[in-house]
């Protein structure tokens, strides 16, 4: 379980978070979700232990992330947004990668790469971006820890492979894995991820999962706007509209149009979900 | 588990360290023996007369340059935003990694270069032409010992690939140019210090100013009985001085890498 605790953490003298707390249970594939510069990549990497926090603390299973131990790294691994490998093979690349992870899974990796079509013996530097996203995360996932955080995994992939990712994620979810996924691309991801966290600049506005958002609001789509909405968004063929939900209803969460009902509706929103 | 030290994990990261050699080095590595072709070939074509000692400076020379560039070629993505991540996120613990990096950069690096350097020389001495022929380095170090020369020449080598791994690790930005400046600042300080400290304790003055003098004229030839006692002594205090210096730089130089790899930010 990763706990956060009263971060603080800046920049030189931007503060970035200000005494925010979360906590990432098993068995979950977080949604992290958030303005350019909030934070996520940041958090991220506090998580992955590349970041120092300024105050407060991030803890895994009782661990500083920080501190870098081989027990943990074992248990961790993060892919960025634009991954960097030497010049090699990534195919020579994963297995001497892999050989550090107790639950490498070398035939997964090949597995995969065959999925998304991408020759394990290339050379990193000779892929386009799509193609080395493809092959990280085929490494990232066939090492099988329990913590995969996967700074916007869905950039640069081609409409086939989105699909393709949400499958292979939801098949590497188990009761012991947490998965964390920041991304811009709600829509890739929109049957995936629950729970939702949405970031703003030094606080957490949102965290909840689907179940809760569905509980609490109430998603609408009409012809004209809803005057019981507390936000309505324009779509093609009419508005999509979000109430809170009174009446106990059921509807389908759209995080696309949650997340900027939350940017405009801040106070509301955090009132609401409080718990 | 032990995070501090394990020889499994070890073996792994050093076996990663050494399969990645080749691709990052290997080419610089053929370039330094391709120089030294070069140097043999220009002085037969041009039938210049070189001794076995300026062979060996040259061996030296071009094993002090590679040495001084293999850590930013080697590890120069340690500290990198991007391509340290992998790094970082690797499964080892800090003492692990710095130690196959200090193994590969001041110990394998700087032997293969070495004997890659004289396997090359014995091959142009072999060869039946050429300015090199049968004059081999081995034979005529063996004749006449200079041990001396030779620790002096290893430990100088370990003190600039250390400080070249510190300042990869430390800078993110034109690492190879401010490495080297820090360096040669690093040793005029030290060199000042020497003069500052050591020199003055020297009763020599009279007897250096005749022999510097004597120097000088450039009609009179020198002997080694002609040397007075305090450059003796003096120069035992330098060879003294920069021993241990070199042996801090390197110590400081380690520690300082250990530390900077367990606290890098990406």
């Amino acid at each position: 379980m990763i706990e956060i605790n009263a971060l603080n953490f800046k920049y030189g003298k931007c503060h970035v978070f200000n005494d925010i707390s979360l906590s990432f249970k098993s068995g979950q594939i977080y949604g992290l979700l958030g303005q350019n510069g909030v934070g996520k990549t940041t958090l991220l990497k506090i998580i992955a232990g590349l970041q120092r926090v300024h105050s407060g603390e991030c803890v895994i299973d009782g661990k500083f992330p920080y501190d870098r131990l081989p027990s943990l790294l074992q248990e961790t691994y993060i892919l960025p947004e634009e991954p960097e490998i030497p010049a090699v093979q990534i195919e020579e690349f994963a297995k001497n990668t892999g050989a550090f992870y107790p639950r490498f899974d070398l035939n997964k990796f090949y597995s995969i790469m065959k999925e998304f079509g991408v020759d394990p013996k290339s050379k990193f530097s000779k892929l386009s971006l799509g193609q080395r996203k493809k092959s990280m995360i085929a490494i990232a996932l066939s090492l099988n820890t329990r913590y995969i955080l996967l700074d916007e995994p869905s950039n640069g992939l081609d409409i086939p492979s989105k699909s393709l990712l949400c499958r292979l994620i939801a098949r590497q979810c188990s009761d012991d894995v947490t998965i964390i996924i920041s991304t811009h691309q709600v829509k890739d991801m929109e049957n995936l991820i629950s729970p939702i966290i949405i970031l703003d600049r030094d606080e957490v506005l949102l965290d909840a999962s689907i179940e809760e958002i569905s509980d609490k609001l109430y998603f609408s789509y009409s012809r004209e706007k809803d005057p019981s909405a507390f936000y309505c968004e324009q779509v093609p063929g009419g508005y999509v509209c979000i109430s809170a939900n009174e009446d106990n209803m059921e509807s389908k969460v759209n995080i696309e149009a949650l997340f900027n009902a939350v940017l405009s509706n801040k106070h509301y929103v955090k009132e609401l979900f409080k718990k | 588990m032990n995070n501090i030290f394990s020889f499994r994990r070890f073996g792994k990261i050093l076996k990663k360290d050494l399969c990645e050699f080749y691709s990052r080095y290997g080419l610089s590595m053929l370039v330094y023996i391709s120089v030294y072709t070069l140097y043999w070939l220009i002085l037969s074509l041009l039938n210049v007369a070189t001794s076995v000692n300026e062979r060996y400076d040259f061996i030296i020379f071009l094993s002090f340059i590679c040495g001084y560039f293999a850590p930013f070629k080697l590890y120069g993505y340690a500290n990198d935003a991007k391509e340290g991540i992998p790094y970082a996120m690797l499964p080892a613990s800090t003492l692990e990694k710095t130690t196959s990096m200090v193994l590969n950069c001041m110990i394998i690096t700087p032997v293969s270069m070495l004997l890659l350097l004289f396997a090359a020389d014995t091959l142009f001495t072999i060869m039946p032409f050429g300015v090199f022929s049968s004059k081999y380095i081995f034979t005529t170090f063996a004749m006449t010992p200079q041990n001396s020369i030779i620790f002096g020449n290893l430990l100088g080598l370990e003190v600039v690939i250390s400080l070249a791994m510190l300042g990869n690790v430390l800078f993110k930005k034109h690492k190879v140019s401010i490495t080297l400046l820090g360096s040669i600042a690093l040793f005029i300080v030290a060199m000042r210090v020497f003069v500052g400290c050591i020199i003055d304790k020297v009763q020599m003055e009279e007897e250096l100013t005749s022999f510097a003098k004597t120097i000088n004229s450039t009609t009179v030839t020198i002997s080694m009985q002609d040397i007075p006692q305090s450059v003796h002594v003096l120069m035992n205090y330098m060879q003294n001085f920069l021993t241990v210096f070199a042996i801090v730089v390197v110590v400081l130089s380690l520690i300082g890498i250990y530390r900077k790899i367990k606290t890098q930010k990406y």
